[in-house]
């Protein structure tokens, strides 16, 4: 009579262990679950700012790449191979525009102005959070150079299909 | 009265079972997210890296001895081959037809041997003088 009660005890103790385990195998499956959706978050958005930067350049280039319509130099618009600011110039009635694509504080930046005129970094709308962004040009090669928030750093080499040395 | 824990083990077991299943399949779909997670970013990587040499090649005139001496890395046999933060990319000349240069660009991500990212890239060949 005792023996019956203390298997019955065991068989009660047996089935909460196993309902224990069962739930720490669902919590684990949980959290390797999330686990893996966090790396994957993570990574996709790594990838997304590394290309962003470098290519957002890219299609502003080749949308106003005519001859002479690409040019580095510094933000004034004085041309300098290693300069700072990217500029893109179009004719609109005669009259020169540029659109210049430059880093400023922490964020890259683009201000779309007549060529006379004097402006300050602090005017250009904000692009894309980005460290740094740096241009230089050689010939009719173009190579855009890009570090994302998380330090990563990017370069780009786009050849001009205007050709040769553009020209302000 | 007869106890209802041998029904209650048996009724554990079979949903322990369904669960591992379950697990075994979930976990599975993680590692293969997990991989194309992987090789997507390789692939960004190398499709940056493959497009710019694609654009120094063009603005040496399709000649990837000048673009390697220009811009770095090896050529052999036609083959110019440089290396970038993911891995290796290499580019082979093609023929010239109708004033047309072609080329191919392979980008292999590092530890892999297959290329991640493959592109064919053409300009105006220069002109002989």
């Amino acid at each position: 009579m005792r023996w019956g009660r203390e298997q019955h005890h065991i068989d009660g103790v047996f089935v909460l262990l196993l309902f224990g385990v069962f739930a720490c195998c669902i919590l684990l499956v949980l959290l390797t679950g999330a686990g893996a959706y966090q790396r994957l978050t993570e990574r996709d958005a790594a990838s997304y700012e590394r290309r962003t930067a470098v290519q957002y350049v890219a299609g502003k280039v080749r949308h106003a790449d005519t001859a002479g319509g690409v040019f580095v130099g510094d933000f004034d618009g004085t041309p300098d191979s290693d300069g700072d600011t990217l500029f893109l110039s179009e004719q609109v009635d005669g009259a020169t525009y540029y659109t210049r694509i430059y880093w400023y504080d922490g964020a890259i930046r683009e201000l779309y102005t007549d060529a006379e005129g004097q402006y300050a970094p602090e005017d250009g709308d904000e692009v894309l959070s980005a460290r740094s962004l740096s241009f230089s040009q050689s010939g009719s090669l173009l190579t855009i150079g890009a570090t994302d928030d998380g330090g990563t750093r990017s370069t780009l080499a786009l050849s001009l299909r205007s050709g040769g040395e553009a020209e302000p | 009265m007869r106890s209802k824990a041998p029904l209650l083990l048996m009724e554990q077991l079979i949903m322990v079972l369904v669960f591992a299943l379950a697990a075994a399949v979930c976990v599975q779909a993680f590692v293969l997210s997990d991989r194309i997670s992987r090789r997507s970013a390789a692939r960004d990587q190398a499709v940056i890296a493959a497009e710019s040499m694609a654009e120094q090649w063009k603005a040496c005139g399709g000649d990837a001895a000048k673009a390697a001496a220009a811009y770095g890395g090896s050529v052999e046999q036609g083959l110019w081959t440089k290396n970038y933060d993911g891995g290796e990319v290499s580019l082979l000349g093609g023929t010239d037809e109708g004033g047309l240069r072609t080329a191919s660009v392979d980008a292999v991500a590092a530890g892999d041997t297959e290329a991640v990212y493959s592109l064919t890239v053409a300009c105006q060949a220069e002109a002989e003088s």
